[in-house]
């Protein structure tokens, strides 16, 4: 456990004076609900809060950004990202790191993706752990993310009135140095351990998810009746993918200014949902129907970035049920997918 | 040849502007495009790899390779006209530029392929990477045992290479068959789907290889063909079209279960495929 702990307002102060140094970005109350935002007053800061509607993943790969600029002389150039100012992003939560750990290996697996890199590099991550669940959709106890610390470089704990604070990398000391820690002794420890008895009893299953099972039961299970009843409630919108903090595909186009001589090469967010997504020029559509996609969606969840990274692909942050108007819950799903599997053993 | 280019990771998304130096019409919907690489920036190319072609303002496509790997640092790429990439690239001039990345993809295994013989079924399209690997084949003759090509195509208007087709077919030392589905009134040769030019195919199953590329639906029947023929899945290989915007194994548009057509593909041996849902 943490041997530090600094009080609630003294974290405060300690970020406000970070302001002068760093891009302070973290959650903040919009109008109905959470969001990540920059910080120009740390009274905004929520440190203790529901989750966000978007992930922030946005925070290393704007939702739009340019990867190219053209010139009038037809010549190509990349933007610059600026890094004079590292940025702090404050209060990811545990799904959200293990989610930045996913998109993380796969932006830095090479060839490795100069824009993510360079944003992720330039940031320190403060990660703070959960005391209760989010509300009935979370479900990251399950998914095995709750109270993980992933690439944070500082791990916050809150309690009454301090945070006890645990850094994690270089970065974290730095960010922490002239804080006014102190220190933090047993019964810090057994409160955060009576917290958490009282946090786990509360979420809506207290069944894990066995990610490797999971895996396997979609090996067998590409045929399961799920996929269409899935497609006949799907509106193929894809907010899932939008809110999910681990789906990271984009499409690439061109936007040329008003004088047509200038412009820019964006990537921007992708659906893997919508159903052009795999269509190819001659019109044949690899995933032409919505049951292919929810299948595809669910499966690179649980299987195909399992297998290949070891990680799991869904941090049951609940966004996507949350704001899914079908209410299409993947845990649901998983429990369904692993039913099978144990009544076919 | 150079030798292995370090592409530094800053360029990932950069195209190279590079001159066009031929633009000539194959068929009515069909361009080949060659461009001259500069060999410090873009390394050399194998059979069944491909490029992005750009056009700024325009966007950006995948193209596959078409010349064989002699040629390089000259490239090139048969361009179809689909969309609207493809579109503008049928308007290039001799002496305008475009923007390249690449190249891209693993291509053919050509060290699998030494020594064997070779059954080269080439379906529409699938004749342009196809393309590469034959003139690469004829380049590299003695590399090579007894070499088959099958090709089909819709209508004879739609045979690509024709004065090359004529070359090959007269060398003696290739066998080329080609079928149309529909003829026309000028039409002298064989007349039908591509799966049945396997009538005129015997092969060593000891030492042959067989590298297939055409449209999906091509493939669940030449397949059936190739099956009778009793070769190895793991000695058959199969090139697969999808829909690529980054093509360095982000944007996952081409995602097949865990592997990446642009990355970890897009050529594959049956072997790998047959535990591939999806693939084709």
């Amino acid at each position: 456990m943490p041997a530090s702990k600094i009080s609630k307002d003294d974290l405060k102060r300690h970020l406000s004076e970070k302001l002068t140094d760093y891009t302070l970005v973290g959650p903040v109350k919009s109008r109905l609900a959470y969001k990540f935002d920059v910080i120009s007053n740390v009274d905004r800061l929520e440190i203790e809060y529901t989750t966000t509607v978007l992930p922030p993943k946005k925070q290393f790969m704007p939702t739009v950004e340019p990867l190219i600029r053209f010139q009038g002389d037809g010549t190509a150039q990349l933007p610059l990202i600026p890094t004079d100012r590292p940025v702090a992003l404050v209060a990811l939560h545990s799904c959200d790191l293990i989610a930045t750990d996913l998109i993380d290996t796969i932006f830095a697996t090479a060839p490795g993706d100069p824009y993510y890199k360079t944003r992720r590099e330039n940031a320190v991550i403060l990660g703070v752990r959960c005391m209760e669940p989010c509300d009935t959709h979370a479900f990251c106890n399950a998914m095995g993310t709750l109270d993980q610390k992933g690439g944070a470089d500082i791990f916050l704990t809150p309690l009454d009135h301090h945070f006890l604070v645990e850094p994690l990398s270089k970065k974290g000391e730095t960010f922490l140095a002239g804080a006014a820690l102190s220190h933090s002794g047993d019964e810090d420890a057994q409160a955060v351990g009576r917290i958490a008895n009282e946090r786990d009893k509360q979420f809506r299953s207290q069944e894990k998810v066995d990610l490797k099972a999971l895996s396997d039961a979609m090996t067998t299970s590409r045929d399961h009746e799920i996929w269409d009843e899935l497609a006949g409630e799907c509106l193929a919108c894809g907010t899932c993918n939008i809110t999910c903090p681990t789906c990271y595909c984009f499409d690439m186009c061109d936007k040329m200014e008003l004088s047509l001589v200038d412009g820019e090469r964006r990537r921007s967010w992708d659906s893997c949902q919508l159903r052009e997504f795999a269509e190819v020029a001659g019109g044949e559509n690899f995933r032409g129907t919505r049951a292919d996609r929810q299948r595809h969606r669910f499966f690179r969840k649980g299987k195909y970035l399992f297998d290949r990274y070891d990680l799991t692909g869904c941090v049951g942050c609940g966004r996507c049920v949350r704001q899914c108007v079908a209410d299409i819950d993947p845990l649901e799903v998983y429990q369904r997918l692993l039913e099978r599997r144990s009544a076919r053993v | 040849m150079s030798e292995s280019i370090t592409i530094p990771e800053q360029t990932l998304y950069l195209p190279i502007p590079t001159p066009v130096t031929a633009v000539r019409m194959l068929t009515k919907t069909e361009c080949l495009i060659t461009v001259e690489l500069d060999p410090d920036r873009i390394e050399p190319y194998r059979p069944g790899q491909f490029f992005m072609l750009s056009l700024p303002g325009i966007g950006e496509a995948p193209i596959s390779v078409c010349s064989p790997p002699e040629a390089y640092p000259r490239l090139q790429l048969c361009v179809r006209r689909v969309g609207k990439v493809t579109a503008h690239l049928h308007q290039l001039a001799v002496g305008s530029t475009i923007g390249i990345r690449g190249p891209m993809g693993n291509g053919v295994p050509l060290e699998q392929l030494k020594g064997q013989d070779l059954l080269i079924a080439a379906g529409g399209l699938g004749m342009v990477p196809l393309h590469a690997l034959i003139n690469h084949i004829v380049k590299n003759r003695a590399d090579y045992g007894t070499v088959t090509v099958l090709y089909g195509a819709k209508e004879p208007g739609e045979l690509l290479f024709r004065d090359e087709l004529l070359q090959w077919g007269s060398r003696g030392d290739l066998n080329l068959h080609i079928a149309v589905n529909i003829a026309d009134e000028d039409w002298m040769g064989h007349v039908g789907m591509i799966t049945t030019l396997f009538q005129y195919v015997s092969v060593d199953v000891a030492k042959t290889a067989a590298v297939i590329v055409g449209p999906p639906v091509m493939y669940h029947f030449v397949m059936q063909e190739i099956r009778k023929l009793n070769l190895p899945p793991e000695r058959i290989f199969l090139s697969l079209e999808r829909r690529m915007k980054c093509g360095v194994g982000k944007c996952g548009h081409c995602q097949i279960n865990e592997i990446t057509v642009c990355q970890d593909g897009p050529v594959f041996s049956y072997d790998q495929l047959k535990t591939l849902p999806e693939a084709i």
